[in-house]
């Protein structure tokens, strides 16, 4: 049998769990957001060894590979200033046109970089947390890239820190297309495995040669066609890539179709990302 | 409970924290990371008092639970459900010996994150019960096993560094004296 503390014990660990788990999600954020910082001396450790580390190794490099290196990057540069230049002319001449057509100017988006500094613990979630807040002008909803593509989006913004959802977790679904297609579905979870995720909801086809590819509206979709984001959401803009289609099969007794999606960032190794404030 | 086992507790949950959140390397070879703090309630409950349970089931599980998306308060729960099991049963359990140190972290590291599923289960935001869950809870169960004995080990060493050591008695008995004789 149970004693008289034990008894107490149970009662103020279950009280505390009830009160915990009745309050408002926005107190629970809050609160969570708040618990976080009892970690900041970890985050400021970790940062500090991670640039003491990259300072140490960047001392022992030859001078022969940072020559060779630097020839390289000069090369790239040239090469990326002849790209930027016609795309300025591009951009021009869209912008021109819109005009004309009575389209609203498209806005540029403003990039804020950020750093991975602690993931979810718990293995059914994928969540992550960035060092940047409400302070760096970072608001919930906000798309998270990477070069690759596109890793999630905000979900809880605390002042100096914030969590993003990832790509993949049953509270990130995207609106997306198929580049080549132009085939709209939804970005859902794939259980399976975290690397690839399901585009959901693709209109019926019918079959060209089963366990191949499928006709759909007229047009095929094949493993190695482009994933993007279609802007429909309103959440994430147009354009950018998620993935590319490894397969694709009927779903629902073929009511729609389904296509798994390999995608572009590794979402285990994220270490600096870009928060788009569109 | 005194002052000294509240502040290496409170900083072990931390640490547990600490490392789940900023290690990477467990998800990237098994696919899932593992807990500490499962292992930890293990320790305390069979060598600590009730308070100890509670304390760091509170602050183990609201740690945890700030930086994850389960709701606030849930690890909490499951932390001190398991913590209250062993600490209730501990009298039967060998806890010197190292077999029965791996299968209690077994049991710990399994139960903690299968009430976690259990209460997510019932929650609006439900988790799908897929076999890659299944295969996720096998590994934080084994990785629970395997810490248990190293915490206990730890908290030995810890224990032995930083509290009052009574002095070995002394081989010398008072039938074993020397007797002045004559020659």
């Amino acid at each position: 049998m149970l004693r008289k503390p034990q008894y107490i014990a149970l009662g103020i660990v279950a009280l505390l769990g009830l009160i915990l788990l009745s309050l408002s999600e926005s107190t629970t954020q809050r609160a969570k957001i708040t618990l976080t910082g009892l970690f900041l001396p970890l985050f400021g450790f970790t940062e500090s060894t991670q640039s003491a580390a990259r300072h140490a190794g960047n001392s022992i490099v030859p001078r022969e590979d940072l020559v060779r290196e630097l020839k390289q990057l000069r090369a790239q540069k040239q090469e990326l200033e002849f790209t930027l230049t016609q795309l300025q002319e591009g951009a021009r001449e869209n912008d021109g046109l819109r005009k004309q057509a009575g389209f609203p100017a498209r806005l540029p988006w403003k990039l804020k970089p950020a750093r991975v500094i602690a993931r979810d613990p718990a293995n059914w979630w994928r969540t992550v947390f960035l060092d940047v807040g409400s302070k760096d002008g970072v608001r919930v909803d906000m798309p998270v890239i990477t070069p690759e593509g596109l890793v999630g989006r905000v979900s809880v913004v605390g002042a100096s820190r914030s969590q993003v959802v990832l790509l993949g977790d049953q509270n990130c679904r995207v609106a997306a297309k198929v580049d080549e297609t132009k085939e709209n579905g939804i970005v859902v979870p794939y259980a399976a495995d975290p690397s690839i995720v399901s585009l959901t909801y693709l209109s019926r086809g019918s079959p060209v040669k089963p366990g191949q590819s499928i006709v759909t509206s007229g047009l095929e979709l094949k493993p190695g066609n482009q994933v993007l984001t279609s802007g429909l959401g309103g959440v994430f803009p147009a354009g950018i890539r998620i993935g590319e289609i490894v397969d694709v099969r009927s779903a629902s007794f073929g009511l729609y179709q389904e296509a798994r999606v390999k995608l572009t960032v590794n979402l285990n190794a994220l270490d600096r990302v870009w928060v788009v404030a569109q | 409970m005194n002052r000294l086992e509240t502040i290496s507790i409170l900083l072990a949950a931390w640490l547990a924290v600490a490392f789940e959140v900023s290690f990477n390397g467990f998800r990237n070879w098994f696919g899932a990371q593992v807990s500490l703090l499962p292992a930890l309630m293990v320790y305390v409950a069979l060598t600590s008092s009730l308070p100890s349970v509670v304390l760091l089931a509170i602050v183990g599980g609201l740690a945890q639970d700030s930086f994850s998306a389960n709701p606030l308060g849930v690890t909490t729960v499951a932390l001190a459900l398991t913590g209250f099991l062993i600490h209730y049963k501990r009298d039967i359990v060998l806890r010197d010996q190292i077999y029965a140190q791996v299968m209690m972290g077994f049991l710990g590291s399994s139960l903690v994150p299968a009430c976690v599923v259990l209460a997510l289960t019932n929650s609006h935001h439900p988790v799908p019960l897929t076999a890659r869950l299944v295969g996720q809870w096998v590994v934080m169960a084994a990785g629970g096993a395997v810490a248990t004995p190293l915490i206990f080990r730890l908290f030995a060493q810890l224990t032995r560094w930083f509290s009052y050591q009574p002095f070995p008695e002394s081989h010398y008995r008072g039938t074993g004296q020397l007797k002045r004789t004559r020659f």
